[in-house]
């Protein structure tokens, strides 16, 4: 099972932590976020993730591909953002960028 | 400084290779008399250069004079490639060095941040970052911050104040940088200036804006600042240099009037008597000055990043173009004369550098202060298992008499300081302070296909001198 953090305002979830590591190292304040990532080898700080403008959710199902910003979680179920899927392949397109993003369910 | 030492002890200055355990490079005196030795060009050699273990878009760095203090930033694919930015301290100003890094630090999650750019505030002594939001409120949209970096005792921290929209657009409209150079400091103003093309424009077009820092709590000025266009085309490549002789903010731009490929060039002013003192203004009317014939160099590989340069010891400013009449990568110079009003600005036909095929791929160039020379880095081709990058540094001297007769003279041979380059976006930092290292600093992504890493590293080149 994964921990979510998800955005108020719009249900989309912005990071996902699939690792029980990164799970039991999560500070989540008024002020910002801040865990591991990548089974504790990635130390990070998220500046506008905090407990007014976001929801902490655990024992969620991960999707079948997560791509941070790019799906909702709403009542127990994901939903691809295909307009934001759309916008930043577009923009990876005009960067160079020869991969696109693909998230699943 | 001028060599006054020509032998020691009876041994010519070239049988030796250190006094006292120093190279010649880190010797200004001896015995009182001033002693200039050479240094050739080098990598440098970094130890922990990955600032990232994953694939880092758009990465770019800067340098806090203040703090001695490097900062990265990029859109981190590990995370959602949020923008995100790490702080690290170097344990040498010259020579190989050391990177103590700080833990990475998402600045937003609002959306993907494929272009980024860290500038110093110099008078305000607060970084200035700019970064894209791709996909954020259905747009793509950049932002600015200004953040104040501390020290608690050698680990640098970073106070970030309230992110501002550059350029508000509604949903599914694309503000867009595809890689240029996006901001640029401009210390007689005090302020920075973004460049952007502006999706809800009638023809895309290319527009400056300047913003300041609130140093009590490090938001975003914006009250008085304009949105002036700079060119008029869907096309969005242009770079920005600071001519330190006039104070001046210049605008090299690539653009096609009547489908001609045309380099322009342009120089900003501003009104200190606006709100603020923000409201830009344009010296010369659309579209600006024509300078050349042709694309922006380091399109070559499909690469971005920065192709102008200025040089403050000769007072010219280095362009990278790719001419249209031999379709070759070359340096041509523009020169700026006159004051505020009546400027002159003017391109250089008479003579030109034209770029080593063994660099004339991914080409960036840059000033290096402390070595006084020009930067030049490229590869000789693109790879699919990366590309081979290699520096080597120019001299210009300018004949004023005869126009035609200026030269550049290449110090030494070309030197390979990456083997395994992705491609996308390129830039050295401009050292204009010289105090973060003799040589120069490139935050990269590292070609990451079969057996290659994802990560993002930090890569060097020294010019000598």
């Amino acid at each position: 099972m994964a921990t979510a953090f998800r955005r108020k305002s719009d249900n989309k979830v912005v990071v996902l932590l699939t690792y029980l590591t990164d799970i039991n190292n999560i500070n989540f304040t008024s002020t910002n976020m801040s865990c591991t990532m990548n089974n504790g080898a990635k130390p990070i700080t998220f500046q506008d993730v905090n407990t007014n403008d976001f929801d902490r959710i655990d024992d969620v199902t991960a999707p079948t591909s997560f791509f941070g910003n790019a799906m909702t979680y709403i009542d127990g179920t994901w939903a691809v953002d295909n307009t934001y899927v759309t916008l930043v392949n577009n923009q990876r397109e005009a960067m160079n960028i020869d991969e696109q993003i693909n998230p699943q369910v | 400084m001028a060599n006054q030492i020509d032998k020691i002890n009876t041994i010519a200055l070239a049988s030796i290779e250190k006094v006292n355990t120093l190279t010649d490079a880190n010797i200004e005196k001896i015995n009182t008399l001033e002693f200039t030795g050479t240094v050739d060009p080098n990598k440098i050699t970094i130890t922990n250069q990955q600032f990232n273990n994953d694939r880092s878009w758009g990465a770019e760095l800067a340098w806090d004079p203040d703090t001695d203090t490097l900062i990265v930033m990029y859109g981190d694919d590990g995370n959602g490639d949020y923008p995100t930015y790490r702080l690290g301290k170097l344990n040498a100003t010259s020579g190989n060095v050391t990177i103590t890094w700080e833990s990475e630090v998402a600045l937003s999650s609002a959306g993907a941040g494929y272009h980024t750019k860290p500038v110093y505030d110099t008078g305000n002594d607060r970084m200035g970052l700019v970064f894209l939001e791709s996909g954020a409120d259905s747009s793509n949209r950049y932002r600015i911050a200004f953040g104040t970096i501390t020290n608690s005792g050698a680990t640098p921290s970073m106070s970030v104040g309230t992110h501002e929209t550059i350029h508000a657009t509604s949903a599914g409209t694309y503000n867009q940088g595809d890689g240029s150079d996006i901001a640029i400091y401009w210390s007689d103003m005090g302020a920075i200036v973004t460049a952007l093309e502006y999706g809800d424009d009638d023809s895309d077009a290319n527009f400056v804006k300047a913003f300041k820092v609130n140093t009590g709590d490090n938001s975003v000025i914006t009250s008085g600042n304009n949105e002036l266009m700079f060119a008029d085309t869907a096309q969005e490549r242009y770079s920005l240099t600071y001519d330190s002789t006039i104070n001046r903010v210049v605008i090299f731009s690539y653009q096609t009037p009547s489908s001609t490929d045309t380099i322009y060039g342009n120089i900003l002013d501003y009104d200190s008597g606006s709100t603020n003192g923000l409201t830009l203004q344009l010296e010369k009317s659309l579209p600006g000055t024509s300078c050349f014939l042709g694309t922006q160099g380091s399109s070559a590989g499909g690469s971005h990043g920065v192709w102008a340069a200025y040089n403050p010891t000769a007072n010219i400013h280095h362009v990278l173009i790719n001419e249209t009449s031999d379709s070759d990568d070359k340096i041509r110079n523009v020169k700026i004369s006159g004051s505020d009003g009546s400027f002159t600005i003017d391109p250089h036909t008479t003579y030109e550098l034209t770029i080593p095929d063994d660099m004339d791929t991914y080409t960036t160039i840059w000033w290096n202060n402390a070595r006084g020379m020009l930067g030049v880095a490229g590869a000789s081709a693109t790879s699919t298992s990366g590309a081979e990058l290699r520096g080597l540094g120019y001299t210009f001297t300018e004949d004023t008499g005869t126009e035609a007769d200026s030269t550049f003279t290449a110090h030494g041979t070309a030197v390979v300081f990456h083997s395994t380059y992705y491609g996308r976006y390129f830039r050295f930092d401009n050292d204009t302070t010289a105090d973060m290292h003799t040589g120069n600093l490139a935050a990269i992504m590292e070609f990451y296909g079969g057996s290659g890493t994802e990560q993002g590293i930090i890569v060097g080149f020294d010019t000598g001198k």
